[in-house]
């Protein structure tokens, strides 16, 4: 089997869902070629993971408890834009599909205490063209009123376009909002869950959203076309997110990102280096980032993925794992699995 | 004109960018589908068309974003934009630059998503075209229901690509009897319908007799979950649907004229604002944008 045949029924496969599409094994070579043989060492980072049981806990002092294990990125919030970016992609009342708003408020009130200029949440939900109405019914608008935050819907927002250093998905280049390509620091704030394409969706995957619908439609199917991995890797690498928290308070297991079912998590996750969060969010759910083909790219640029390499704030991943169930074809993901494929 | 649409003319008329187009929010970039909608927004308010210069700025502006082929195209960009349905619906309703508007419809049956036929995690006649958001992806529901009612205004209902794209619309409807961006069914799991995208596509449906049960499924959607899930665009849409299918609004209207702001915007949203003055004008026994002529109702497709 070829690259090329490859690649071609990794893109058809992925594009038709309209959240993208994974393939089992094979394809390495592409990658390979891509990202040359040797790959530069892998450096450290450090990961916070904090308990939270509910959405009633102290969140605000959670997150500053968090922050400040980052002293060097506080010194960049400090006189920052900051945008951040949860995850709002559909509403339905008995599922946690969303970052929840109360995570969202308690950033607010953190990064301005530490003295940011401006602080603005953003989005562009990938299905759901009626932005407003999935920003009111999540919630998110009352705490943003709340907070007297505006809310930008980046599928609407002025935008332009921005060439692709590493390329991975051919595209050359991709339109970005200029709300986002403002950002002094760009902050991701997904859910902790498995992704029925993807495996997880965690802070990297998250900046699909990123992408403008008015350019790319609803759903942004172009990326799908080009590679989910492929498109993570070359959206993370054009606006590099300066931090992470992942909403873990509340996850979704089974068939994520919509339709799984609830976890009582009970942690929030966060750090400066996004793989490294996101590897440690996928163990924290039972499941082996080493498996994750886009975390491996994301390795060839500066981000961290080894446990070893990993210095670990707060709570061990042992203490607060909780294995979530994920659909049959992911079983290789499952820490300990002695399936040794890679999945892309 | 009532002071709800006066308010909102004026704002409307305020947020124009220097160049005459609109932008989706002051101050942005301009685009084409709030300058659709504003332009048919303005031609709407009963007494008071828009002003000349107001108009001609903004048809030249969209004049100059259509490319060679026929197609809108972003500023900075040069791939085909799925507005350009958009386009051929405004100019059919000003009746102007006809040449322009069949121009820019003889691209739109050029312009197709690609076939699906191979993908098993979904449930859906991949082997259907409509039209996609961007060259070279899938058809998804929304670009196709433009597309549609674009073609159809300018007397293209009976062409293959009309009636292959009705029965893709007709395949994608969810269990639920709404529609959603376009899959009805993952691996296995039904998925729920949007308000927005049926109320889009019962419009686009609306002269198909053999898709009367798929339509009569849909306002049965609109009609049970409009009652819980309303924003600025899913009620002026469903406003729009459910004039044109002869449904009582007033509930409806009375919800979108609450939720108009005092600068007479719906949340600073000027593609927002248009579409809820069209709804208004449309339910106070003004014309419907969306609305397909009559004589034009088909038997089978």
């Amino acid at each position: 089997m070829n690259d090329r045949f490859n690649r071609r029924q990794f893109l058809k496969k992925m594009a038709i869902a309209g959240v993208g599409g994974t393939v089992i094994g094979g394809g390495l070579f592409y990658w390979r070629n891509r990202l040359g043989k040797v790959l530069p060492p892998e450096a450290h980072a450090r990961v916070t993971i904090l308990k939270a049981a509910s959405y009633r806990a102290n969140l605000v002092d959670l997150i500053r408890r968090g922050l400040s294990n980052y002293p060097a990125f506080l010194e960049r919030v400090r006189g920052s834009r900051i945008v951040l970016k949860p995850n709002l992609v559909e509403y339905y009342e008995a599922r946690r599909v969303n970052t929840h708003p109360a995570v969202v408020a308690a950033a607010i009130a953190v990064f301005r205490s530490f003295g940011a200029r401006e602080i603005v949440v953003a989005e562009g939900p990938g299905h759901q063209r009626d932005t407003e109405l999935l920003v009111e019914e999540s919630g998110l608008w009352e705490a943003l009123k709340s907070e007297q935050t505006p809310f930008v819907d980046l599928n609407h927002d002025s935008i332009r376009p921005v060439r692709l250093s590493a390329n991975y998905t051919q595209l050359n280049r991709l339109f970005f909002p200029v709300t986002i390509l403002g950002a002094d620091l760009i902050v991701s704030m997904p859910k902790l869950k498995t992704h029925h394409w993807a495996g997880v969706t965690l802070s990297l995957k998250n900046m699909f959203g990123t992408v403008p619908g008015v350019k790319y439609g609803w759903p942004k199917n172009l990326l799908h076309w080009r590679g989910i991995d492929r498109s993570i890797v070359d959206i993370n690498l054009a606006l590099r997110p300066a931090f992470a928290i992942i909403d873990g308070i509340e996850g979704m297991e089974g068939d994520g990102p919509l339709r799984g079912e609830t976890v009582q998590s009970g942690v929030l996750i966060m750090g400066d280096n996004p793989t490294a969060v996101d590897a440690t969010g996928t163990r924290v759910m039972g499941l082996n980032p080493e498996r994750i083909l886009y975390l491996q790219v994301m390795r060839a640029h500066g981000g961290v993925l080894g446990e070893t390499h990993i210095e670990q704030a707060g709570e061990r991943v042992a203490t607060v794992r909780h294995d979530f169930q994920v659909l049959p074809n992911f079983s290789c993901l499952k820490l300990g699995s002695p399936e040794r494929k890679l999945l892309q | 004109m009532n002071h709800r649409i006066a308010s909102a003319r004026n704002f409307l008329l305020g947020v124009r960018n220097p160049c005459g187009a609109w932008p989706y929010r002051r101050g942005q970039q301009s685009s084409p589908e709030p300058t659709c909608y504003g332009l048919l927004a303005l031609a709407s308010t009963e007494g008071q068309p828009a002003p000349e210069t107001a108009r001609d700025a903004a048809l030249g502006w969209l004049a100059s974003r259509v490319g060679p082929q026929g197609a809108l195209v972003l500023e900075g960009d040069d791939e085909p934009h799925w507005s350009t349905s958009l386009l051929v619906i405004t100019l059919t309703r000003l009746g102007c630059q006809l040449e322009l508007q069949q121009k820019a419809a003889r691209f739109l049956l050029r312009w197709s998503g690609e076939e699906t036929s191979k993908i098993t995690e979904v449930t859906l006649d991949g082997t259907l075209h409509g039209w996609p958001w961007i060259s070279g992806t899938f058809s998804w529901v929304e670009p196709t229901c433009y597309a549609l009612l674009a073609l159809k205004l300018v007397g293209q209902s009976q062409h293959p690509r009309v009636i292959e794209a009705e029965r893709m619309l007709v395949d994608r409807a969810c269990q639920d009897g709404g529609w959603n961006y376009g899959n009805r069914v993952i691996y296995g799991a039904s998925l729920h319908g949007f308000l927005s995208s049926t109320a889009l596509a019962a419009l686009a449906l609306q002269d198909v007799t053999a898709a009367r049960e798929a339509i009569n499924r849909g306002l049965a959607f609109l009609e049970r979950e409009i009652k819980n899930h309303q924003s600025s665009l899913t009620l002026a849409l469903t406003i729009l649907c459910f004039h044109a299918f002869a449904r009582p609004v007033a509930d409806l209207v009375a919800a979108l004229e609450s939720r108009q702001e005092s600068d007479g915007s719906w949340r600073q949203q000027i593609h927002q604002t248009a579409l809820a003055v069209l709804a208004l004008q449309a339910a106070a026994g003004g014309s419907n944008i969306f609305m397909l002529p009559r004589s034009g109702a088909k038997a089978a497709s």
